[in-house]
């Protein structure tokens, strides 16, 4: 499994459990805005992100447009990740 | 991962009067002022006094304890709980706990309008989790644990496991040893703040989420039938910190908790920080 695949699944599972979504629900094509992620799922995202690859998912990434959906955090977090995930 | 078992799942109304506050704060040592001061707690945009998301919490723990089982020897209990608006006083909220198969999960909303104010998952997990990287301690002796049990078991007379009391404890000491202060230290130092309680007068200091790991035989101790540790100890793990803008930010501190070296539980309390303009 390379990188990509391992940042998607956690992202995939995080949300999944923290929305109880189904599975099929949480793609690479999902929009945040269709996630319906609040500021406190935010919150659990980039704690996550940050305790398991080590990369910050400022605010402005979000409220700026550069990521808006599940594929580009992924291809955010492999290019800024400084550790192996663990 | 195999089934919960549960029972007795049936709603719960609570409702937090000053006298149950000031409960929580003798035993927490947490007096921030938004817990007690109306005027503090207006300025920090809320309606009313806001009651300390750990005492429903306690309460929702106490109704999971007597509810859902572990069905392995092996497994760990998890209950993650994220604080999603406060609990202010005298209002009342519904506990809708609802199991499915391997993991439960759990709601409290106020009943005026229906906004919910917790949500948490309860889980089995079957591997006990990491405790190689610790980078502070802090400890409990038997002396500190009894005076803490014995103002626990006054307050909360039917709370009979082990967990809870434990949990009550080792929060108490998190916030004695100025951990959530330790966590955002570097940032306050550049506006003036010396400790926790400064901290808590300056900014809007919240609790956003709180995990709780139990070893499984400790997930069905209960207090009365347990001697009296001559020491807990909690190893604090690396503590994570994440921007939330130029004026906030959130943490995630971890500890691991050892009774008389044996490791029965990890706790993660996530923090929220918001700096006045």
């Amino acid at each position: 499994m390379n990188e990509n695949a391992e940042i998607f699944d956690f992202l995939q599972e995080l949300i999944i459990e923290m929305k109880d979504y189904d599975a099929g629900m949480v793609q690479r094509d999902s929009s945040f805005e269709t996630l319906a992620l609040d500021s406190l799922d935010y919150v659990e995202v980039q704690v996550g992100v940050k305790k398991r690859f080590g990369v910050d998912l400022t605010p402005d990434l979000f409220s700026s447009g550069k990521i808006t959906n599940i594929d580009q955090t992924v291809s955010y977090i492999a290019k800024e990740s400084t550790a192996a995930p663990v | 991962m195999r089934r919960l078992s549960s029972n007795g799942l049936a709603d719960m109304i609570l409702s937090f009067c000053q006298e149950q506050i000031s409960g929580w704060a003798r035993l927490s040592g947490d007096y921030n002022p938004i817990h007690f001061d109306e005027d503090r707690a207006r300025g920090a945009g809320l309606s009313d006094i806001v009651v300390h998301g750990m005492l429903p919490l306690l309460h929702i723990k106490q109704k999971i304890s007597n509810s859902i089982a572990l069905s392995g020897a092996t497994e760990w209990l998890t209950v993650k709980t994220v604080f999603r608006q406060p609990v202010l006083r005298h209002m009342q909220h519904v506990l809708d706990i609802e199991s499915r198969g391997s993991r439960s999960r759990f709601s409290l909303c106020a009943t005026q309008d229906g906004v919910e104010v917790m949500s948490g998952r309860i889980f089995a997990v079957n591997q006990s989790v990491n405790s190689t990287e610790m980078v502070d301690s802090f400890t409990v002796d038997t002396e500190l644990y009894r005076q803490k049990k014995a103002i626990f078991l006054e307050i909360y007379p039917g709370f009979e496991k082990a967990w809870l009391l434990v949990d009550a404890i080792t929060f108490s000491q998190f916030l004695e040893n100025e951990i959530p202060f330790s966590l955002v230290k570097n940032q306050l130092e550049l506006r003036g703040v010396a400790n926790q309680a400064e901290l808590m007068k300056s900014a809007l200091t919240v609790q956003t989420s709180h995990t709780l790991t139990i070893e499984p035989s400790f997930y069905a101790q209960k207090t009365a039938e347990m001697v009296d540790p001559n020491e807990i100890r909690c190893e604090l793990l690396p503590p994570v910190t994440v921007a939330g803008g130029k004026d906030s930010l959130s943490g995630l501190c971890q500890f691991n908790v050892f009774m008389d070296d044996a490791f029965v539980m990890q706790s993660e309390v996530g923090i929220f920080v918001r700096f006045a303009n």
